[in-house]
């Protein structure tokens, strides 16, 4: 589905991904684990469009897409939930979740997707008129994945989902991109948590310093020795 | 008393079109975080444009808004794009000078075009007064209100309730989340450039015909604007037009009570004496 062959992005002279190769099948769960700075945001960010990429391409689906501009990969699937989980402080979660549907013209569509949403992540079904601002951490995290699941994605791409949320949260929200996972949602998840990127993904691929040093499937990952040198016996 | 309603009457009727001139500079400075010094002369072209459909074709003033505000609009988008956006990533204070050569470059071709004597534009609405209890209310502020109010009403329907507002207030509230969920963040800012400029051609369309203008009338409504929008408090919409009528009516009480240099400062009096208190505007937030 996603093919990405030799991407390389720089700011300026600092080289920030060096040459990566990526592939991410349909309905795949693939992690991007790596210390901090490793280029793992950097790399996320040329996927969806918001950096652009100095060298290499992007495939789709069999199409080119390497300098295509966020909109037009958003319309084709590929979907980023923004970061930092404060969205839109001083929109309500509905007008949150409009923004990110607001590609799809038809209102009775979107209006369905804001039910498949509310299905996912009942809690935000209570709070619709709340100011996103006001909400917890672990909802405005629901409310950004949501912005995301509005724009009806085929690949969802996560930056650091669990960052500052409580233990329980974390697992929640795991627990329902495991269970769109499912469904047929492909998925690309950055984590520093590498236990649990690889307790939920089913590949993944290890960047370090703008390269990728190892891929193979996260049970692999899990038990190979150079992994658990590097950031398992931290933890 | 009749007087203190007299003063009160007028100055709100301007004030309201002032908080439109100052919400057009709100909006293109919350998504696009330009100051343009040539706001005002902007809308000094648009009053300049309504006398020229007048003389050329005997165009009704007021119904010229059909003409002057798209031309504003168009304009609009085609100064951020081609004069403006090159400099977006640059410092600040460089588009401010842009702007500031701007206002420079429009004086000067508005002089030639049309010579430095003071103008007005005539209507049929210019003399008609209304008396009502011994106040009387001249019918073309209350138009400009009119019109101003209408706008403003609707710029706000537009900005809570359309897709293009609601990307307006992301770009405004968290411009990395809008792009990375597909917002064509220099589309929205062009666009919203261009409404700006709409909507203070619209306030100068309405004030033509009662408001004297020369080729250099615009710095004032800049300064204007400016003390306004960070009276109402950056970027708050509803802050910046309620401060558009304070602003008429400390005008007018200026002019009324205190008159001469002093009653003309008086607005600014009142600025500062806020500031002191409430640095942040009146309606500013901490962010």
């Amino acid at each position: 589905m996603l093919d990405v062959e030799d991407l390389t992005v720089a700011y300026g002279d600092v080289v920030a991904v060096n040459s990566v190769s990526l592939r991410i099948a349909e309905g795949e769960f693939v992690a991007l684990v790596g210390s901090n700075n490793a280029g793992k945001s950097t790399l996320v960010n040329a996927i969806s469009g918001v950096v652009p990429a100095r060298s290499g391409t992007k495939t789709w689906n069999g199409e080119v897409v390497t300098k295509e501009i966020p909109e037009k990969l958003v319309r084709r699937g590929i979907v980023q939930v923004a970061e930092g989980h404060q969205l839109y402080p001083h929109m309500s979660v509905r007008e949150n979740l409009l923004v990110g549907g607001r590609l799809q013209k038809d209102r009775s569509k979107r209006n369905d997707l804001m039910e498949t949403v509310f299905e996912v992540f009942p809690r935000l079904k209570e709070r619709t008129r709340q100011q996103a601002g006001t909400l917890s951490g672990g909802e405005q995290q629901m409310v950004a994945i949501g912005c995301a699941l509005m724009a009806e994605p085929t690949l969802l791409l996560l930056d650091e989902p669990s960052l500052g949320l409580a233990p329980n949260l974390v697992d929640l929200i795991f627990e329902k991109l495991a269970v769109l996972n499912s469904e047929g949602l492909a998925i690309l998840l950055v984590e520093q948590n590498l236990e649990l990127a690889l307790n939920y993904s089913s590949r993944g691929y290890v960047i370090e310093r703008g390269d990728i040093v190892l891929e193979g499937s996260s049970n692999d990952l899990r038990s190979d020795n150079r992994v658990i040198a590097a950031y398992m016996g931290l933890s | 008393m009749e007087l203190l309603i007299q003063v009160l009457v007028q100055g709100v009727l301007f004030g309201g079109t002032l908080g439109l001139i100052a919400l057009g500079a709100s909006i293109v400075y919350s998504v696009s975080g330009v100051v343009n010094f040539a706001h005002g002369d902007f809308m000094v072209l648009a009053m300049y444009l309504t006398l020229t459909l007048y003389t050329l074709f005997g165009f009704e003033p007021y119904l010229s808004l059909l003409i002057v505000g798209p031309l504003m609009y168009f304009l609009g988008q085609a100064v951020f794009r081609w004069l403006l956006r090159p400099l977006a990533d640059r410092h600040v204070l460089l588009v401010a000078q842009l702007t500031l050569g701007i206002v420079f470059a429009m004086q000067g071709i508005l002089l030639l075009a049309y010579g430095g004597e003071v103008q007005r534009v005539p209507s049929a609405l210019a003399t008609v007064n209304f008396d009502i209890g011994g106040v009387v209310i001249r019918a073309a502020p209350l138009v400009a209100f009119v019109i101003s109010l209408i706008f403003a009403v609707g710029f706000w329907v537009m900005l809570q309730y359309t897709d293009y507002g609601r990307s307006v207030r992301a770009v405004h509230q968290n411009p990395a989340a809008a792009a990375r969920m597909g917002v064509r963040i220099k589309t929205v800012q062009y666009r919203t450039f261009g409404l700006g400029l709409a909507m203070v051609a619209v306030a100068g369309v309405a004030l033509a015909p009662t408001v004297p203008f020369e080729p250099t009338s615009g710095l004032q409504y800049t300064l204007t604007t400016f003390i306004i929008m960070i009276l109402g408090g950056m970027g708050n919409h509803l802050g910046t037009l309620i401060a558009g009528l304070l602003i008429g009516i400390a005008t007018a009480v200026g002019e009324v009570y205190i008159s001469g240099p002093v009653g003309q400062m008086f607005p600014l009096l009142l600025f500062v004496a806020v500031l002191l208190f409430r640095p942040k505007g009146l309606f500013g937030t901490a962010s």
